[in-house]
């Protein structure tokens, strides 16, 4: 059983990376919801996974793929379109937090979610392997490719600022 | 060196995403813990319904093979007693049951099948004793017998 001591402690070390995770497939409150239920579930485990870290980052994915899933049948059927809303709320002096986020957004999936796991998730190679269903090396390459296809746009200039300047 | 090695240029990118830092969650930190709290406390109480139905269910069980195996031993027992019993020295036979005789019509059916099954033959009672005197009855008040060799009464059935 988890104390709340030790549960509001996971909450802080690891609460804004899952929802950073979860918008990899819906939006904020959505995702906020995900990571809140993920919490809810960790707390009811009678014992505490030996991994935190990885089961919670399980559990969210689960959860917010479900919701991702509900929201493409709800968006088709509404003819809705989700808004962007910035994921960081600090990011460095040489690029501002939603052009970060549309980078990021960019990335191909596969390769954005080993981003995120390993960067702001702190999870090893060998548990992104494993929730991702393939194996560590793979994990490694993606996390490689993500990272060499987000330094050349970010050596880019931006498209909308090119087209406001000229 | 390591197995996962980036390049310079690209170990310079992730230390520089690591400072970038995600939007703080809007989830209220106390309410999840209460409400993390509440639930733990359900779940643990249908934690033990589990383990408490199994046990019970391994106690009926228990207690059913006991008495099952009580039961064969007895059924074992009697089957033996049985084996063993001889009828030729049974100290106190019982008397034969007699067959049960319900009171009826001395001329009606029953009473003649009646009387032909306990006595072989049909008998007739005098008139005033068991009941009125029949067309089948001697003359001399005797009860007769009917035979099938008796032309004289055959004729008068």
């Amino acid at each position: 059983m988890i104390g709340p001591e030790r549960l509001g402690a996971i909450f802080d070390a690891h609460a804004a990376n899952l929802v950073l995770f979860a918008r990899q497939w819906c939006d904020g409150t959505t995702a906020e919801d995900v990571v809140q239920e993920a919490f809810l579930s960790l707390a009811k485990q009678s014992e505490a996974p030996v991994e935190v870290a990885a089961w919670l980052h399980r559990a969210v994915r689960n959860g917010a793929v479900s919701a991702f899933r509900g929201k493409t049948r709800r968006q088709r059927r509404e003819g809705a379109v989700a808004v962007g809303e910035a994921c960081f709320a600090r990011t460095d002096d040489q690029i501002d937090a939603r052009e970060a986020t549309r980078l990021l957004e960019g990335l191909p999936p596969e390769n954005r979610e080993v981003i995120v796991t390993r960067t702001w998730g702190g999870l090893s190679f060998d548990q992104i392997g494993r929730l991702q269903g393939c194996s560590t090396a793979t994990a490694f390459r993606r996390y490689r490719e993500g990272l060499a296809l987000l330094q050349e746009r970010m050596g880019r200039p931006c498209p909308n600022t090119n087209s406001a300047t000229t | 060196m390591s197995e996962h090695e980036l390049g310079d240029d690209l170990t310079t990118l992730e230390a520089r995403l690591r400072k970038w830092a995600p939007v703080p969650s809007r989830i209220e930190r106390d309410r999840l813990i209460f409400e993390a709290g509440k639930q733990s406390v359900n779940a643990d109480r249908n934690r033990f319904s589990w383990p408490l139905a199994t046990v019970a269910s391994i106690l009926a069980a228990g207690l059913l093979g006991v008495s099952w195996d009580a039961e064969r031993g007895r059924r074992h027992a009697l089957e033996h007693e049985l084996a063993t019993f001889r009828p030729g020295v049974d100290p106190a036979p019982s008397a034969p049951a007699r067959p049960v005789v319900f009171a009826a019509e001395p001329s009606s059916y029953l009473a003649l099948t009646r009387s032909i099954r306990v006595f072989g033959e049909l008998m007739l009672a005098p008139e005033g004793q068991n009941g009125p005197r029949g067309p089948f009855s001697h003359p001399n008040h005797e009860p007769c017998t009917l035979r099938s060799g008796s032309r004289e009464f055959s004729m008068e059935l």
